[in-house]
C-alpha cells in the first residue's frame, strides 16, 4: 500500500509537466473566473485540461478563482444563452477593476455553430468589447494558454471596459 | 373429418391469454411507409399508455414535430434483448395530448421539453413545471406553428413549495449556474436539515441552444456538425448515431474498416470520459493524488488523439457513410488513414494499460476514500428500474444492459460487460474502471486487426451518400460513455427534415437528484460528479 502511495506521489511531483513558461505576473497570480455561458461543453473540457493537465499554470502566473469577486479576468466559453446573459453580466459586475474579458472558442466569439435564435445571443461579439478572443472549436489548452499569455504580455486590462451582454441582447 | 386443431405431441397449441403487449397494440395501428413506425388514433394511444404501465418494453423517448406526438419504445425487457425499437405516432388534436409520464417516469423531461418548445401539454403529467423556458426567450413555444409572444413573466425560478421540515428546521440554498467549475451551467436548489440534503431541485435550460430547431431542414453535413455538439463528452457517440440513422434511412452501409475506426474513436471517447468522471469524483472526495493522475492520463490520451486526427475530442471524425481522417495527409505521413487510426489505438493501449491499473490500485488504497464512496449516493435497483436507467449508472445498480453486445460493429470483438449491484458512488466508479480496461482490450483487438490487413484510401473509408427525393426515416442507437444515445432521423432530398434525440443525460439528472437525497452536503459534488451528467446534452 505504502509503495503504491509513494510511487504515485513521486509520479505526481516529478511527472512531465507542460513546457516551462516565463513568469508574466509580477506579484500575485492573475486570477481567472470561468463561466460556461451555454455551449456543448467542449471548451469547458479544454479549460479543465488547462487547469489540471500539467500545463504549468502556476509557472505562467495564472490561477482560477471560485468566485468572480477575486478574479481579474472573466473567461467565457459557450455561445451565451439568453438565460445565462444575466449571470455573465452579474459575474462581470462582481469583479474588481481593472478587469478583462476573455472569449474562448468560436461559440463565445460569434456563436460558432450556435448563431442567435430564440434562446441564444450568439456569442459576445456585438454584445460587448472583448479583450482577447481565442478561436477554435474547441481551442486546445495550449491555444488558450498562449492567448492569455499574449494578452497579458502586451496589453493592460481595461478598467473602462463596457463588459459583456447588453440587457436585451 | 373433424376440423379441430391439430395437436403435435399431445400438447395443445399455446393460446395467448390476458393483456396484449405494447408492441401488439402499436403494430395493430395504421402502417406507415416506415416499417417500425405506426400511426395510432387517440383511442389506441390511450390503450397503449394504459398497457405501457406494466409492459417490459423500455421507454426511449417522446417527441413532437408540431403536428404529431411520437413515442419510441424498445421492444424487450431491457437493453439485454437488443435493439428492436418500435415507434407510435398520434396526431395532435388541440393543445393537450395523453401523457406517458404517469406510467413511465423517464418521460418527464421529454414532456416538459415538448411543453416548452411546442406549447402542448401532457395530460396526467407527473411534473408540469417548465424545464428549459424560464421566460427569457424571445417567444413562447418557439417551435410551434404559431409561436407565442415573449413571456414577460417572473424571472424567479419556479420550484416546488419547500419541504415543511426544511422550512422549519433547516435552510435552502442554491448552487450554480456559475460556480467557476467547468461542469456546465445548471442551478441546484438544495434543502438541508439535520445535516443532510432533504430536497433537491434542478433548474435547467441555461445551455439550451435550440438544437432541434437548428437541425430541422439543415443539410446532412450541417446537422452532423450539430450532432457532434450536443454534448462534447459524447460527440463521437452522437455523430455515429446520427450517421447510422441517416445510413439506415437512405439504405447504405458503412464500409467494414470504417466501422472499426468508429469503434476505436467511440472507445477512446469512453476511456477519456470515464477518466474525466473519475477524476472529478476523486477531486470532490479530496483524493487529489489519484485525481491528478487521472487528469494527466486523460490529457496524454487527448494529445494522442489530437496528433492522430487533428481533433483532441474526436469531434467531426465520424461522417455519414464512414469516417474522415485527413491529419496524416496534412503532416505528409507515409502511412494511410486506416493505419493512422490503428496506430492511435495501439498508442493509447501502450500508454494506458499499466497506468490505469496503477491508478486503480491507488484508488483502492487511498485512506478513507473507499469508505466515503461506499456510503454516498446510493440508488437502489428498484429506483433504477423505475427510471429505466441505462449506462454506467444503471449497470451499477444491476439494471440495464450494454447495447454494444448487440451491435454489428462489435460483433467479432470480445469484451465483458461490467455490472454491479452496489448502486453507490463506489460501484459506479468500479464499473468505469472495469469499462476502461475492457475498452483498452477492444482497442488492442481492432488495432491488431487493422494492422494485419491492407491499407485503404480515404475513399474506401466513406460510402457515397445518395440524395433520395423520397421521404425516408431511420434510427440508430450507440452505447455512449454514460448510456445509450438514440437518434431518429427523417431525411428528404438530402436535407434533414427532423431529428429526434434521446441522450441519457436527462434521466441521469433525475437519478442524481434521487441519489443526492439523504447525503451530507459535503458529498453533494461527489455524488453528482459520479453520474457524469452532461448538462449540455440534457438541455439540447
Amino acid at each position: 500500500m505504502s509503495t503504491i502511495l509513494m510511487r504515485a506521489l513521486f509520479a505526481s511531483l516529478l511527472g512531465p509537466s507542460g513546457p516551462a513558461l516565463p513568469p508574466v505576473a509580477s506579484r500575485s497570480p492573475l486570477m481567472l473566473f470561468h463561466v460556461d455561458s451555454g455551449g456543448c461543453e467542449a471548451c469547458g473540457f479544454e479549460v479543465e485540461s488547462l487547469i489540471n493537465g500539467g500545463f504549468g499554470l502556476a509557472e505562467a502566473g495564472l490561477g482560477f478563482a471560485s468566485t468572480p469577486r477575486t478574479a481579474d479576468m472573466l473567461l467565457v466559453t459557450g455561445a451565451c444563452s439568453r438565460m445565462m446573459a444575466p449571470v455573465v453580466r452579474a459575474a462581470w459586475e462582481a469583479m474588481p477593476q481593472p478587469r478583462g474579458l476573455l472569449a474562448v472558442g468560436a461559440c463565445a466569439i460569434d456563436g460558432g455553430p450556435f448563431s442567435a435564435n430564440y434562446a441564444m445571443l450568439g456569442g459576445l461579439a456585438g454584445q460587448s468589447s472583448v479583450d482577447c478572443a481565442i478561436p477554435g472549436c474547441p481551442p486546445s489548452p495550449r491555444d488558450i494558454l498562449d492567448g492569455i499569455i499574449a494578452l497579458i504580455s502586451t496589453t493592460q486590462l481595461n478598467p473602462e471596459s463596457s463588459g459583456p451582454i447588453t440587457a436585451e441582447g | 373429418m373433424s376440423g379441430g386443431p391439430i395437436i403435435f405431441g399431445g400438447v395443445p397449441a399455446l393460446v395467448s391469454v390476458g393483456k396484449p403487449s405494447v408492441s401488439q397494440i402499436i403494430r395493430a395501428g395504421e402502417k406507415t411507409a416506415c416499417r417500425w413506425r405506426f400511426q395510432l388514433d387517440e383511442f389506441t394511444w390511450h390503450s397503449f399508455v394504459e398497457h405501457l404501465a406494466d409492459d417490459p418494453a423500455v421507454f426511449v423517448g417522446l417527441w413532437c414535430d408540431g403536428s404529431q406526438i411520437h413515442v419510441l419504445v424498445n421492444d424487450g425487457s431491457s437493453a439485454e434483448s437488443g435493439v428492436r425499437p418500435i415507434m407510435a405516432s398520434c396526431t395532435l388534436d388541440g393543445p393537450r395530448y395523453p401523457g406517458v409520464s404517469h406510467v413511465r417516469v423517464a418521460a418527464v423531461p421529454f414532456e416538459r421539453m415538448i411543453r416548452d418548445l411546442y406549447g402542448v401539454e401532457a395530460m396526467d403529467a407527473v411534473n408540469a413545471r417548465p424545464l428549459i423556458d424560464h421566460g427569457m426567450w424571445t417567444s413562447t413555444a418557439p417551435l410551434a406553428r404559431r409561436s407565442g409572444p415573449r413571456s414577460f413573466g417572473t424571472d424567479l425560478p419556479e420550484f416546488d413549495p419547500p419541504d415543511e421540515w426544511v422550512a422549519a428546521h433547516g435552510m435552502v440554498f442554491g448552487k450554480g449556474p456559475a460556480t467557476g467549475s467547468t461542469e456546465g451551467p445548471v442551478h441546484f436548489r438544495l434543502g438541508v436539515a439535520d445535516g443532510v440534503i432533504r430536497t433537491v431541485e434542478t433548474r435547467a435550460g441555461y445551455a439550451h441552444r435550440g438544437l432541434i430547431a437548428r437541425m430541422r431542414d439543415a443539410t446532412i453535413t450541417g446537422a452532423l456538425e450539430l450532432a457532434g455538439r450536443i454534448g462534447a463528452g459524447s460527440a463521437v457517440a452522437h455523430q455515429w448515431a446520427f450517421s447510422a440513422a441517416v445510413e439506415n434511412a437512405v439504405g447504405i452501409s458503412c464500409p467494414v474498416p470504417a466501422t472499426w475506426c468508429r469503434v476505436i474513436f467511440c472507445e477512446t471517447e469512453r476511456i477519456a470520459m470515464h477518466l474525466l468522471t473519475l477524476a472529478r469524483t476523486a477531486r470532490a472526495a479530496d483524493a487529489e493524488l489519484v485525481s491528478s493522475g487521472l487528469y494527466r492520463l486523460r490529457e496524454q490520451i487527448l494529445r494522442l488523439c489530437g496528433e492522430a486526427s487533428g481533433r483532441r475530442l474526436l469531434m467531426d471524425c465520424v461522417c455519414v457513410g464512414g469516417v474522415i481522417v485527413t491529419r496524416h495527409q496534412e503532416r505528409g505521413d507515409p502511412i494511410g488513414p486506416l493505419q493512422t487510426v490503428a496506430a492511435l489505438g495501439r498508442e493509447i493501449v501502450c500508454l494506458s494499460e499499466v497506468r490505469i491499473r496503477e491508478l486503480h490500485s491507488l484508488w483502492r488504497v487511498i485512506p478513507g476514500l473507499k469508505h466515503r464512496l461506499q456510503c454516498a449516493g446510493r440508488l437502489t435497483g428498484e429506483q433504477a428500474k423505475k427510471l429505466e436507467l441505462q449506462g454506467v449508472a444503471g449497470r451499477a445498480c444491476g439494471y440495464g444492459g450494454d447495447f454494444r453486445l448487440h451491435m454489428d460493429a462489435y460483433e467479432d470483438v470480445s469484451f465483458r460487460q461490467a455490472i454491479s449491484t452496489g448502486g453507490d458512488v463506489a460501484a459506479r466508479c468500479e464499473i468505469m474502471f472495469e469499462e476502461i480496461g475492457e475498452s483498452l482490450k477492444i482497442l488492442k483487438t481492432l488495432a491488431d486487426r487493422i494492422s494485419a490487413g491492407e491499407e485503404k484510401g480515404p475513399e474506401d473509408l466513406c460510402a457515397v451518400v445518395p440524395v433520395r427525393p423520397e421521404h425516408s426515416e431511420g434510427y440508430a442507437v450507440i452505447e455512449g460513455p454514460h448510456g445509450p444515445v438514440w437518434h431518429v432521423v427523417t431525411v428528404q432530398n438530402g436535407l434533414v427534415e427532423q431529428c429526434f434525440i434521446a441522450d441519457p443525460a436527462s434521466t441521469l439528472l433525475m437519478a442524481a437528484e434521487q441519489a443526492i437525497l439523504g447525503t451530507s452536503p459535503d458529498n453533494f459534488d461527489l455524488v453528482r460528479c459520479s453520474f457524469g451528467v452532461s448538462i449540455a446534452a440534457a438541455d439540447l
